[in-house]
């Protein structure tokens, strides 16, 4: 399928594919797409690689797919792989899921068309740039990078390769934040001059000892590009690994770029991005207390060149997040948990007229994504925009950490400061290379 | 120095002052200032004003600049040169690679804190600069590797700091071995002290006059945190240092090496068990007593103790006719037979004294021939505590090929390797 632009399918492959139906003696309807299923032939084949909490989360909106066929999964830990073979055979009705504790011999396997990346944060853009290599098409769940440097990288191999990537900012696809997206273009809340949005507050490990690695994880491999260090399950287990600078950025990066994402999106900044970062009131976590690293709650601002501010809030619960566009005649709000549009003047929302899925359905966003592997055309969130959005959380972080205001460079990406600048990069563990 | 330096030099150092003192010639039995090997130092803190009093006692030797990321140390170390030379003559540099740029340094003295000791001798080498570096050469074993190529490649003179080759105390133990006084050898015991724990501290800002980013060097970005920092502790974090395995068991390992005539080679299994620092109490991570033990293919064994006080550490040679030992804070040699002492000719020169070991540098600078601590010797004896501590770290017994220099554990051969954070590359 790697040849043909347009018809994602050469005469010869349909033919080597079509040699595989051959076998059985009844052939079933659906296999020959009779009863409106899409053939084996025109399916789009999927790998998935990291199937722990949030891939079981999206992978039921994948499957709802007709047109696509799970083949392979891959992951670090042995239990979670059995179990991801078992949710994909059982949805089939067959053994075929075949599993790969190394994701690179996934990745070899020729008839695999695209894969979904669902790792831990640490993993992304290192398996993205893998997977593109290996000439596969990619949905990565977000955070797409763990640094800026890593974010571009990612942006020049999936342009270089003419890999389809699909940023997990689903809530492009969503139809409140179409709605609000479009309120606020059309100019119903006057001029836009700040964008306010909240996430919860970031949780707080305390000290902990290191234990021996539970039976059929592969540490080293979920480690991957970060610096070895002993299993702490602390460290590791649950949402953990989000409140350490090494495998996670905290609570503003991890949920934070599905808003600056909306923001980027609104605004039409796509392509560039704020020019000032500055963040205020952060509470770290007390060091004698706890061993974890990311910010407990804080005040993450940003300003773009034409004076349009944006602000996220680390504060409250996890029910309490919300993005909040303000303008000079009005504002408009979505309350993510319950997906409910508020706006001043009220009359905005007269305007609502379609109902839609929610953000936890991932389907258009997929849908999105199915329909750009097929015409090859960009998606909604290709890597520019991802990696864009992602920048100004990771900004946001650089200036948390050194404390202090940061001017930023859109075209060449960099920050007015020479430390700041080193924050954009880290250096992956060997062999782990990009 | 070839014929063209020479009158550069003499030409600078001659046409200028009207009236010349004898010594600027020669004339008193000092050496002529062209005939002076022309160091820099960089990185000068405890460790360099432990050590500087030797160097500045060797009269073919000059220091023409200091280089160090902290401003009052650098400045306090002008002022130490320039006092002993009485002169202003000593050039300060913020960025040692601007200290390596200057033409007119033959060789540089590195004693930075360990992070960036193998990264500088690299930039030094590359520079085209003999050099004395302060222990342990380096972080991680292929750091060390690489440390070898380089000077080898560019035929780099390098002393490692380990000084205790150049003291009587030691070499005594050693020749009393090889001459198989104590019979044949079979265990080599070493002690160390205990290692310390550091209680959890908050950031702070970094201090007026540091220049953070450069302190950290090679190592990742993390905040300013004084007990992780100040005097010794940042011994005891693993990206900054390994803990007196490390720290002072280099020593004992180099000397190991050398009894034993292994300077190319190493130990094949490496084993042990330690205590580590509660996490809830301590934000310090390298071991607090250690037992690690390694055995050479013929059998010899190593054994290395984590435990006690610093004035405990000791060597000891067991021979299956006696043993020799050198206790390492009293430079007190004892043995059994006690007859093996009378053998001992020698006064002793204390371990602190390293001027016989800046001697054997500055005699190879001039010879082109290795120092006693070379790079190869250097690197092997690290090799073994480094080993000690992925062991350690790994919680497993290694075996390892001193040949390939490989374990037969993938794990541990990822922990060969450490990336520097850019744009530090060597």
């Amino acid at each position: 399928m790697k040849q043909a632009r347009s018809s994602r399918i050469t005469r010869r492959q349909f033919l080597q594919r079509a040699a595989l139906v051959a076998v059985p003696m009844i052939v079933p309807g659906r296999v020959l797409g009779l009863d409106g299923a899409v053939a084996p032939s025109n399916r789009i084949v999927f790998g998935g690689i990291g199937i722990g909490n949030r891939a079981r989360h999206s992978l039921p909106n994948f499957l709802s797919f007709a047109e696509i066929q799970w083949v392979a999964v891959s992951d670090a830990r042995a239990e979670r792989l059995a179990s991801a073979k078992e949710m994909i055979d059982t949805h089939y009705g067959t053994k075929n899921c075949r599993t790969y504790p190394d994701f690179r011999e996934l990745l070899a396997q020729k008839e695999i068309d695209a894969v979904l990346i669902a790792t831990g944060n640490r993993w992304h853009s290192m398996a993205s740039m893998f997977a593109a290599h290996a000439g596969k098409d990619i949905y990565c769940e977000k955070p797409i990078s763990l640094t800026i440097g890593e974010g571009r990288k990612l942006v020049e191999t999936c342009r270089r390769l003419g890999t389809i990537y699909q940023a997990g900012t689903q809530r492009r696809s969503t139809a409140s934040y179409r709605f609000a997206r479009d309120m606020v273009r059309q100019g119903k809340i006057g001029r836009v001059h700040t964008v306010e949005s909240q996430v919860w507050c970031g949780g707080t490990v305390p000290h902990q000892k290191p234990e021996p690695v539970p039976a059929g994880w592969d540490y080293d491999m979920w480690l991957g590009p970060v610096q070895w260090r002993p299993y702490v399950p602390g460290r590791v287990q649950g949402h953990g690994w989000m409140c350490f600078w090494d495998t996670g950025e905290g609570m503003h990066t991890d949920m934070g770029t599905h808003y600056t994402d909306q923001m980027q999106w609104v605004l039409g900044t796509d392509n560039t991005g704020p020019v000032e970062f500055e963040t205020s009131d952060i509470v770290w976590p007390d060091p004698v207390k706890f061993m974890s690293e990311t910010a407990i709650s804080g005040t993450f601002n940003c300003r773009y060149a034409n004076g349009i501010k944006g602000v996220i809030y680390q504060r409250g619960g996890f029910r309490d997040r919300y993005i909040r566009y303000i303008g000079d005649e009005g504002w408009i709000q979505v309350d993510d948990d319950t997906d409910a549009v508020t706006a001043e003047p009220k009359s905005i929302l007269n305007l609502k007229a379609s109902g839609g899925a929610s953000w936890s359905n991932a389907g258009g966003h997929i849908g999105n994504f199915l329909a750009s592997i097929r015409s090859r055309r960009p998606t909604d969130c290709n890597p520019e925009v991802g990696h864009r959005a992602q920048s100004i959380v990771e900004a946001m972080t650089i200036s948390a950490r050194l404390g202090r205001k940061l001017k930023w460079n859109p075209v060449t990406e960099k920050f007015n400061d020479e430390d700041a600048n080193r924050m954009t990069w880290r250096e992956p563990r060997a062999p782990w290379c990009v | 120095m070839n014929r063209r330096q020479f009158l550069k030099r003499v030409s600078t150092a001659l046409a200028v002052p009207t009236i010349l003192p004898a010594s600027a010639l020669g004339l008193n039995g000092t050496v002529a200032p062209n005939n002076r090997i022309v160091f820099g130092c960089i990185g000068i803190g405890n460790r360099a004003r432990h050590v500087m009093p030797s160097f500045l006692a060797q009269t073919d030797i000059v220091f023409a600049t200091v280089s160090d990321c902290r401003e009052d140390r650098m400045k306090s170390a002008k002022e130490m040169m320039d006092t002993h030379y009485g002169n202003k003559d000593c050039r300060m540099y913020p960025d040692f690679q601007e200290l390596l740029a200057q033409k007119d340094l033959d060789a540089v003295f590195i004693a930075t804190g360990d992070r960036w000791h193998t990264t500088a001798s690299i930039y030094a080498a590359r520079a085209g600069k003999d050099m004395y570096c302060e222990k342990p050469i380096s972080m991680c074993i292929s750091e060390g590797r690489k440390l070898v190529e380089t000077c080898r490649h560019f035929g780099t003179i390098y002393q490692a700091g380990t000084q205790r080759r150049s003291t009587a105390s030691y070499r005594f133990a050693v020749e009393m071995v090889r001459q198989g006084k104590i019979g044949r050898l079979h265990t080599v015991e070493i002690q160390v002290w205990t290692g310390p724990t550091i209680g959890h501290d908050k950031p702070a800002p970094v201090p007026a006059g540091w220049d953070y980013d450069r302190w950290l060097g090679p190592v990742q970005w993390r905040p300013f945190v004084p007990k992780r920092v100040e005097g010794a502790n940042w011994n005891y974090f693993w990206d900054t240092g390994e803990g007196p395995i490390i720290g002072m068991g280099c020593h004992y390992t180099d000397q190991m090496q050398w009894a034993l005539g292994r300077d190319h080679t190493g130990p094949v299994e490496f084993e042990g068990q330690c205590t580590w620092p509660d996490p809830a109490k301590f934000m310090s991570e390298t071991p607090v007593n250690a037992e690690v033990r390694c055995r050479y293919a013929d059998g010899i064994v190593g054994v290395m103790y984590s435990r006690k006080q610093s004035a405990d550490r000791y060597i000891r040679y067991i021979g299956d006719e006696g043993w020799i030992q050198v206790d390492d804070a009293t430079d007190a040699v004892t043995a059994h037979p006690k007859s093996i002492l009378n053998l001992r000719g020698t006064a002793s020169v204390d371990w602190i004294n390293a001027g016989d070991h800046v001697r054997n540098l500055l005699n190879s600078i001039r010879s082109r021939r290795p120092t006693i601590c070379h790079p190869e010797a250097a690197h092997r004896a690290q090799t073994i505590c480094q080993a000690m501590n992925i062991g350690l770290r790994l919680g497993k017994k290694l075996r390892w090929d001193p040949v390939k220099e490989s374990f037969d554990c993938e794990a541990a051969n990822r922990m060969r390797h450490r990336e520097p954070r850019a744009p530090w590359r060597v």
